[in-house]
């Protein structure tokens, strides 16, 4: 997909800090389009999805941490907040509401695909 | 290779898109190599090294993570200099606190904000270069802690970087460091220091800063721990003594809770090491808290040691004596002359608030020769003027043990006002014992030698106190009441002092009780056969001046009865009938054999007994206690004894204490043969009955075995007294005499063995008509079994008449059966 188009949605997606995050790449615009869509193809998602369904609360929490802390750099902040939501819930290994958390997450991560990258 | 203009930075990040933003932010101005997890990070900088000049770390990586990244660094010299910005999530406190101590020189949070992540690196980057030479000493080149000044710059800067956390300061000592290093050379002692350094970063320095403070003492700042416990000590106890030394391994800690940030470092870790000599002599405890009494009393400890010499040469120490009584007659027989201080402006100072500094820090033997030196020219005095002498004890302090010139002190001072030795007695303390028997045993016996009568203080508060009886020649023991105060209500306490008072007597010491308060106590301790006596009953200490007036008064009292239940003697008849009065309650608990009984014509009946009493006599006697006549059970020469001192009471209000031989043969009871002492008075009397107390006390083991005691006693000293002794083997049963050699050859003997010795003996020996009788006196009682002291004789060897000596003695198993019988001979010299 041409990156100048995914930069001109992103500039346009409520999801994202655009103005913040652009300084935070210095101002190069198509690094920072070319990240997040690796982002949304971070195998980190599988990995959650994955010890979620294993009910292996560690893992979970390690990946959505790492997922965290990457969306957070990368300004996006619906997706940032629902990974919040699910870290919290992980922290200390509980999670009774992580899978409707993590389907939260799955939505924010499907609204930015499907209006920055199709 | 990589030739560049830039600096290196290392970015560690398991995300890809993390490690490219943040070499996006850093690409203007560094040369950035990237590692997915820690262990890649370890291989580049082993082979970058120290040209890599920061690290921008993550924590949570797979594989290895941060933490475990920055541990491995930390151990690692090659690489623990380059510093490592850890990122993180700021999500708590925690995290940063764990990398800061882990070794991270900073953090930074994310999301990434590139203005301060440039200016941060930039600015570590330049402290690194400009402080690389001192970066030698940041660490203490032997264990890798931070060095004193490090140590209290890292804790000062983190202290201010983070205000709002709770601290605290835990400063370690390790208490036998000196002994290793004495005992193991100083490269044990340097592997010890090394081997705690680990054990501190393990355990309670896991998440701290580690400091070596000096020598052996080691400072933790660390999170505030809410409730400290032996728990969380126990684990770096136990791997201290992983150590391999034949010691066992005790470290001290001290603690200081950081209240007031702004204090130095040097002040925090001061206040734990307050902390920590609060308990250094007390081995039991392991950790202490600084507080603000703590440094009261520091400053009262100076300012005692400030001024105790001014106070001993001004005259502020005084000596005040104690009396010593004789239980029976409350005479003074003795003092213990006690140490107090009257400062000008603290006025009258409790002993235990001096004495214990004065102890550690050796100003208690000065005190002491000063006790010495005003016991001696009082008892001059007394010669002096004709007043009768009694001995005065003074105190040895048990640093005092330590000495080597204590008994020449002692006796120089004896000697400068010529007073008789045996008047001044010297008091020691059980404790000493415990920490150097051997040194306590050469200065006591060497004490001795010189004449001085040995006390022993304290006796019973301490551990080992039968070990030490048989060990430590000492002449009286003092007993603290104090043991009489916990069980009051169980009478245990009254067995334990019987028995300390009966092992005593065994050994032919003295006893002194201490601490008498109550005329309860006294009639107690005299109904248990204790001499002496000492405590506020009879006096609490006072200055000489009024000492000798005490003196005066008490010679001029009567002496008084001695009878242990005089106290009785006042009470009312009815009392003794009446099951609830007072007097039955005592009666029916007292420890000792109490009896009321009548006297009526050669007639002894029991009207009333307590069961102690009861359990002197066979079950048989004992059913019919109140119907027996105790005169028939006594032997007839006794039967006079008792009859006279009964009727002798009642004139003169005096009383009887004797040994009463009692036997009796009957169907139910068997041979029954008893000795019991028996001490009695009389309490009231009509024209034809007289009613008595009695006390009794069954003797006979100790009667028989006393007897027994001296004869082995004496044995054995013959057996080990030279170097010729020879032992003869003497069967019993077969009456035949088996030796060695060198007893065949001595009385010219074909063979090693006599036949019928009892017949034979003077076919060989050749005895005089005397000599003859005593020698089958000695066989006989030999064969029974009995201990026989070595006698002299003269015996015939080879037309010569030899002197010798020659005693009997059995072994015997525990039930009193005859294993072995020997005679001991050897040649008069």
């Amino acid at each position: 997909m041409d990156t100048t188009i995914m930069i001109e949605r992103l500039k346009e997606f409520d999801g994202i800090d655009y103005a913040v995050v652009v300084e935070r790449f210095c101002g190069d615009e198509e690094l920072l389009a070319t990240c997040i869509e690796q982002f949304t193809e971070d195998t980190g998602f599988g990995e959650l999805e994955n010890a979620l369904e294993n009910k292996d609360m560690s893992a979970a929490f390690e990946a959505a941490h790492t997922l965290k802390g990457v969306s957070t750099n990368l300004g996006l902040t619906k997706l940032y907040c629902a990974l919040c939501a699910l870290v919290e819930e992980l922290r200390g290994g509980k999670g009774e509401n992580a899978d409707k958390l993590f389907l939260s997450v799955k939505d924010k991560l499907n609204e930015l695909k499907s209006i920055v990258f199709q | 290779m990589l030739a560049s203009e830039k600096k290196i930075v290392l970015v560690v990040d398991d995300n890809f898109i993390n490690r490219q933003m943040l070499c996006k932010i850093l690409a203007d101005e560094y040369f950035t190599i990237q590692a997915g997890n820690g262990r890649e990070a370890l291989s580049i900088l082993h082979e970058f090294g120290e040209r890599v000049s920061a690290v921008l770390l993550d924590v949570v990586m797979p594989v290895m993570g941060g933490y475990e990244f920055l541990e491995a660094r930390k151990n690692d010299p090659l690489i623990s200099g380059i510093p490592v910005i850890v990122t993180t999530q700021a999500e708590s406190d925690e995290t940063e606190i764990k990398a800061l101590t882990k070794g991270a020189t900073d953090f930074l949070s994310k999301p990434y904000n590139p203005m301060i992540i440039r200016q941060r690196l930039a600015n570590m980057i330049a402290f690194k270069e400009t402080s690389s030479f001192v970066n030698s000493v940041e660490h203490d080149s032997l264990t890798g802690a931070y060095s004193k000044e490090a140590f209290y710059a890292r804790t000062k800067e983190y202290i201010t970087q983070h205000p709002d956390k709770q601290l605290d300061m835990v400063v370690s000592d390790l208490i036998d460091f000196k002994i290793v290093n004495d005992m193991f050379g100083e490269g044990t002692g340097d592997d010890l220091l090394v081997h705690w350094r680990k054990v501190l970063d393990q355990t309670i320095g896991k998440n701290g800063i580690i400091g070596r403070i000096s020598g052996d003492v080691f400072a933790v700042l660390m999170p505030r721990v809410k409730n400290y416990s032996m728990d969380f000590f126990d684990e770096c106890i136990e791997q201290l003594n992983d150590f391999e030394v034949q010691v066992s391994l005790n470290v001290c800690f001290g603690i200081y809770q950081i209240d007031d940030i702004d204090l130095a470092p040097s002040v925090m870790c001061d206040r734990a090491i307050l902390a920590i000599k609060s308990i250094k002599d007390k081995t039991r405890e392991v950790y202490a808290f600084y507080d603000e009494r703590l440094k009261e009393e520091l400053w009262h400890t100076q300012q005692l040691i400030t001024d105790m010499h001014d106070a001993l040469s001004g005259g502020q120490f005084k000596v005040y004596l104690q009396a010593k009584c004789d239980l029976d007659t409350e005479c003074i027989i003795g003092a213990e002359a006690l140490i107090r201080w009257i400062h000008p402006e603290k006025g009258f100072m409790s002993p235990a608030e001096f004495i214990p500094i004065f102890e550690k820090n050796g100003f208690i033997t000065n005190v002491d020769m000063y006790v010495c030196d005003t016991v001696c020219a009082l008892l001059r005095k007394w010669i002096d003027e004709g007043t009768p002498l009694i001995p005065i004890s003074i105190n040895i302090s048990r640093t005092d043990i330590y000495n080597p010139n204590l008994k020449d002190d002692i006796l120089e001072c004896v000697k400068k006002y010529d007073v008789p030795v045996k008047y001044l007695h010297l008091e020691i303390t059980e404790t000493a014992y415990t920490e150097n028997p051997k040194q306590l045993i050469d200065t006591v016996v060497s004490l001795r030698n010189e004449g001085f009568h040995i006390e022993m203080d304290d006796f019973g508060s301490g551990y080992s106190s039968l070990n030490m009886l048989s060990e430590v020649p000492v002449d009286t023991l003092k007993l603290d009441m104090g043991f009489l105060k916990h069980q009051t209500d169980n009478g245990h306490d009254g067995n334990i002092l019987n028995f300390v008072i009966n092992l005593a007597k065994w050994l032919d010491l003295s006893v002194v009780a201490e601490g008498i308060e109550f005329k309860e106590q006294l009639n107690f301790l005299r109904s248990l056969g204790c001499a002496y006596g000492q405590g506020y009953y009879f006096s609490k200490p006072i200055p000489i001046e009024e000492f000798n007036e005490l003196r005066r008064n008490n010679e001029n009292n009567e002496k008084k009865t001695a009878f242990s239940l005089k106290q009785y003697s006042n009470i009312k008849m009815s009392e003794i009938w009446n099951a609830t009065s007072d007097f039955s309650r005592v009666f029916n608990e007292y420890v000792g054999s109490l009896a009321i009984m009548q006297y009526e014509k050669d007639v002894v009946t029991v009207l009333r007994a307590n069961d102690s009493f009861k359990k002197l006599f066979s079950e048989g006697i004992r059913n019919r206690l109140s119907v027996i006549n105790i005169m028939d059970y006594v032997s007839p020469g006794d039967k006079l004894f008792l009859n006279e001192h009964i009727l002798n009471c009642t004139e003169n209000n005096a009383t009887f204490d004797f040994p009463l031989h009692c036997s009796y043969e009957g169907e139910e009871d068997g041979k029954y043969s008893r000795v019991l002492r028996i001490r009695g008075k009389a309490i009231g009397s009509d024209d034809e009955k007289i009613i008595l107390m009695i006390d009794m006390e069954d003797i006979t083991v100790s009667s028989n075995n006393e007897k027994e005691l001296i004869a082995e006693n004496v044995m054995l000293e013959f057996a080990l007294s030279g170097k010729e002794v020879h032992y003869i083997n003497y069967d019993t049963e077969k009456d035949v005499c088996t030796f060695d050699n060198n007893v065949a050859e001595f009385l010219s003997l074909p063979n090693s063995s006599i036949p019928h010795f009892s017949e034979d003996f003077n076919d060989i020996l050749r005895l005089n008509d005397e000599d003859k009788a005593r020698c089958e006196e000695l066989v006989k009682d030999a064969r029974e079994g009995k201990t026989v002291p070595p006698m002299s004789f003269n015996i015939d060897v080879g037309g010569q008449s030899v002197s010798v000596e020659v005693g009997a003695y059995s072994f015997k198993d525990n039930a009193r059966n005859i294993i072995r019988t020997v005679f001991v001979a050897k040649k008069s010299e």
